[in-house]
C-alpha cells in the first residue's frame, strides 16, 4: 500500500527531469575524447590548482575557526552566544555578490579595515588571499552549522564523564568531543569544502578574475562559456565529480553519526 | 573528630540546603522521594555545581567556599552514572585508562592500573571489546572499574544499578561491595532500592525536600524511619503520637496503639509495624488484640498473593502535631465521624512531619479482600497485632 496519492508520481517525475535534463544535456555535448587535452592547457591548470590551492586553504581556516566555534554555539548558555548564532547562519543565505560587496567594504584598499592595513602596505584585494578571505566567509557557517546541531544532540554527557575522570577541558577537547563527533566534522568539512569550490559571486565582486591569481575553476568557466565551450563543459566535469564525491561521502558519513547517537541514546 | 568529607552547602535556586559529614570509609546510601535533592547533593559535591552558600570540605581543603570553587577535574572525585556513558570511540581498556592518563600517569603505568582495576572487576577478557559489543551490565562494570581505577578519594554512584537489566543487578550489586570493601572506599550511592542500602551502606543519609533530614546508622534509620517516605522505603508503617504510657502511644482523637518498646509518658513517639501485622475487619472485633483503628480505605493494588491496601485513620481531631499539642480532639473518637478527616480543628501540627491524616498499609489476601468486599472509600476497622508494633521517642532536633 503506498504511503501517497497515486497522481504524486506526476510531479516525481517532473522534478527528476527537471533536476536531470541539464546534467544529461550537459554531459552529451561533452567533447570526451579531448577531455585530457584540454584540462592539460594553461588556462585549465591554472584554474585547477588555484582552485585546489584556495580550497584546501579556507577547508584548514574553516576547521581551526569552525570546530571551537561550533562548540562554543552547542555548549555555552550565555544570552548573547544565542543570539550570535544568526548572525552566523547569515552567510549561508546572504546572496553571494552582496557577501562580496561586504568584504569589500571591511577588507577593500578602502575598507574599514583595509584603508589601515594599506597603510601597512598590506593589500589584501584582488589576491589570492581575497579569494580564501571570501571562501572562506561562505563556507564557514556550513561546517558550524552542521556540527553544531551534531553536538547539540549528542550532549555534554561524555565531557561530563570525562572531567570526573580528571581530564582538563582541552583534554576534554581533544581525547573526547573530537573524536566523538569526528564524523559530524568530516561531513560538515566536506560541504564546507564543497561551498568553497563553487563559490563565484563573492570572489568575483571582492577577489576579481586575474588569471592564476583569483580566476578559481567557476570564474573560467563563466568567461569561457562563449570563447571556448568546449573546456567549459570540461571543467565543469570536473566540479561535478567532485560535487558527487563529496556528496557520497558526506552522506555516508552523517547516516553514520545517526546510527552512533541512536546506539547509544 | 575531623570528618572526611563535611558538606554545609547551600544551591538557593533548588532550595538546597545540605548539612553532611562523612567519615573515612563510610559507605553513605542517600536516599529520599524523587526530585528531593539527591542528584544537587551530589553534584555539589563532584563540583558540576556550584554552591551558592556555604562549604564542601574533603580532608581539610575547602573543594567549594565563597571564595574558592574547585573544577570537577582537580577533585578526587569519581562519579558513576545510571547509564554507564563508556566512551564509544574507545576499547574497554583505553576507557578505563582514561583517567589515570587524565591525571598525568605515564602511558605504561596507566595501562598497568588499568589491566589490574579489569582484573579485579573479571573482565580481562574484555579489555579489547568496543563499549557497542558490551552488555549493559558488562558496561556498568566497566564504568565502575574506570571510576575506581583513578584511586577517589571519594567515590558517588547516582543509581547505579537503576539502568541495569534486573537479572544482572546482583552481580554488578555484589562486585561494587566487594570494591568498595577492598579499598575501604568512601562512597556515597544513591538508590531507591532497599537491598542497595543493605548490602552496600553503612550508614543511610535521608534527603527530603532539599535537606538532609537524617543521617545514622542503616540498622537504626530502618528500624525506627524518622519520615514516611522512609518507613515506606522499608516497608513499614509509621504512625506518630504522643506517649502516654511507656508501650503506648496517642495518635490523637483518642486513638491508642499499644506495642513494645521504652518511651516516656507526654514526649513524642513514633510506632512502626509491618503492613502483613494489620488485619481488617467490617466491625470491631472483641478480644485479642487491643489495637484497634477506625479506617477509610484509600486504594487497593495487587501484589503479587498479597494486596496492598492504603488505609487513613479516621482521628476526629488532628494531624497529630509531634512535640506540640498534647491531648487532642478530646471529642469523641472519630469512628465514624464527619467525613473530612485530616486537618482538623486545634492541630497545631509542627515540626512538618505529620501534616495530614495518618497513613498506614495492611498486606492482606485477595480472599480477605473478597470476604469483606473492599472497596475505595469504605470505613473498616483496622486491628493492629501489639506484638509487632515498635515504639520509639522521637529525637528532638535542635
Amino acid at each position: 500500500m503506498n504511503q501517497f496519492p497515486r497522481w504524486a508520481w506526476v510531479p516525481f517525475w517532473l522534478g527528476i527531469a527537471f533536476l536531470a535534463i541539464p546534467l544529461a544535456a550537459m554531459f552529451v555535448r561533452v567533447p570526451w575524447s579531448a577531455l585530457p587535452e584540454l584540462l592539460a592547457s594553461d588556462r585549465a591548470q591554472d584554474a585547477l590548482r588555484l582552485s585546489l590551492l584556495t580550497c584546501l586553504m579556507t577547508t584548514a581556516i574553516v576547521l581551526l575557526l569552525g570546530v571551537p566555534l561550533a562548540l562554543v554555539l552547542a555548549r555555552s548558555r550565555r544570552p548573547w552566544v544565542r543570539a550570535l548564532r544568526t548572525l552566523v547562519t547569515v552567510p549561508m543565505v546572504l546572496p553571494p555578490v552582496v557577501a562580496g560587496l561586504a568584504l569589500l567594504t571591511a577588507f577593500g584598499r578602502r575598507g574599514l579595515i583595509g584603508a589601515h592595513l594599506s597603510a601597512w602596505g598590506i593589500d589584501i584585494g584582488f589576491t589570492t588571499i581575497a579569494v580564501v578571505i571570501a571562501q572562506t566567509f561562505v563556507a564557514l557557517p556550513y561546517l558550524v552549522i552542521a556540527l553544531e546541531g551534531a553536538l547539540r544532540s549528542a550532549g555534554s554527557r561524555y565531557e561530563r564523564v570525562a572531567a570526573n575522570l580528571g581530564a582538563s577541558p582541552s583534554r576534554v577537547f581533544w581525547r573526547v568531543t573530537v573524536p566523538i563527533a569526528a564524523p559530524a566534522i568530516a561531513s560538515g568539512t566536506a560541504l564546507a569544502f564543497a561551498r568553497a569550490l563553487g563559490e563565484f559571486g563573492a570572489t568575483l565582486t571582492f577577489a576579481g578574475s586575474l588569471q592564476g591569481t583569483t580566476r578559481t575553476l567557476p570564474l573560467e568557466i563563466y568567461l569561457l562559456r562563449e570563447s571556448d565551450s568546449d573546456l567549459a563543459l570540461a571543467l565543469s566535469v570536473v566540479l561535478i565529480a567532485v560535487a558527487v564525491v563529496i556528496v557520497a561521502i558526506s552522506t555516508k558519513l552523517s547516516s553514520g553519526t545517526g546510527e552512533r547517537v541512536v546506539a547509544h541514546g | 573528630m575531623a570528618s572526611f568529607l563535611s558538606v554545609t552547602a547551600s544551591m538557593a535556586s533548588r532550595d538546597a540546603q545540605f548539612t553532611l559529614d562523612v567519615s573515612r570509609g563510610e559507605v553513605v546510601a542517600v536516599v529520599g522521594p524523587n526530585g528531593a535533592g539527591k542528584s544537587t547533593l551530589l553534584g555539589l559535591i563532584a563540583g558540576s555545581l556550584r554552591a551558592t552558600g556555604g562549604r564542601v570540605e574533603m580532608l581539610g581543603a575547602a573543594l567549594s567556599s565563597e571564595s574558592t570553587h574547585v573544577p570537577p577535574h582537580k577533585r578526587t572525585v569519581s562519579y558513576v552514572e545510571q547509564r554507564p556513558l563508556l566512551f564509544p570511540h574507545l576499547n574497554v581498556a583505553e576507557n578505563v585508562e582514561f583517567g589515570p592518563r587524565s591525571r598525568g600517569a605515564r602511558r605504561g603505568v596507566a595501562r598497568e592500573r588499568a589491566r589490574a582495576e579489569l582484573a579485579a572487576t573479571g573482565l580481562a577478557d574484555l579489555a579489547e571489546r568496543k563499549p557497542s559489543a558490551l552488555s549493559g551490565g558488562q558496561a556498568q562494570r566497566v564504568s565502575i572499574a574506570r571510576a575506581l581505577a583513578i584511586d577517589p578519594d571519594l567515590l558517588l554512584l547516582d543509581e547505579p544499578f537503576a539502568a541495569l537489566d534486573i537479572s544482572v543487578t546482583p552481580a554488578v550489586r555484589s562486585l561494587l561491595r566487594e570494591r568498595l570493601e577492598r579499598a575501604n572506599q568512601t562512597a556515597l550511592i544513591v538508590t531507591h532500592d532497599l537491598l542497595d542500602v543493605v548490602a552496600l551502606a553503612d550508614t543511610v543519609a535521608l534527603v527530603e525536600g532539599g535537606r538532609i533530614v537524617a543521617h545514622g546508622p542503616v540498622d537504626e534509620l530502618c528500624a525506627a524511619p524518622p519520615t514516611h517516605f522512609m518507613a515506606e522505603f522499608v516497608g513499614l508503617n509509621l504512625m506518630h503520637g504522643q506517649a502516654v504510657e511507656t508501650d503506648v502511644v496517642d495518635l490523637g482523637g483518642g486513638l491508642r496503639l499499644s506495642g513494645i518498646g521504652e518511651v516516656s509518658a507526654g514526649s513524642p513517639a513514633r510506632a512502626t509495624f509491618p503492613p502483613n501485622a494489620v488485619s481488617l475487619h467490617r466491625h470491631e472485633v472483641g478480644g485479642s488484640p487491643r489495637n484497634a483503628l477506625p479506617v477509610v480505605v484509600r486504594d487497593l493494588e495487587s501484589q503479587g498473593a498479597v494486596v496492598s491496601v492504603a488505609l487513613e485513620v479516621e482521628t476526629g481531631g488532628a494531624g497529630v502535631g509531634v512535640g506540640a499539642g498534647v491531648g487532642l480532639g478530646s471529642g469523641g473518637a472519630g469512628v465514624g465521624a464527619g467525613a473530612g478527616v485530616g486537618l482538623g480543628s486545634g492541630g497545631s501540627g509542627t515540626a512538618g512531619l505529620s501534616a495530614g491524616a495518618q497513613r498506614l498499609r495492611a498486606h492482606v489476601t485477595p480472599a480477605a479482600i473478597a470476604e469483606l468486599n473492599l472497596l475505595p472509600g469504605d470505613r473498616v476497622v483496622a486491628s493492629i497485632k501489639a506484638s509487632q508494633v515498635a515504639l520509639y521517642p522521637v529525637h528532638q532536633k535542635s
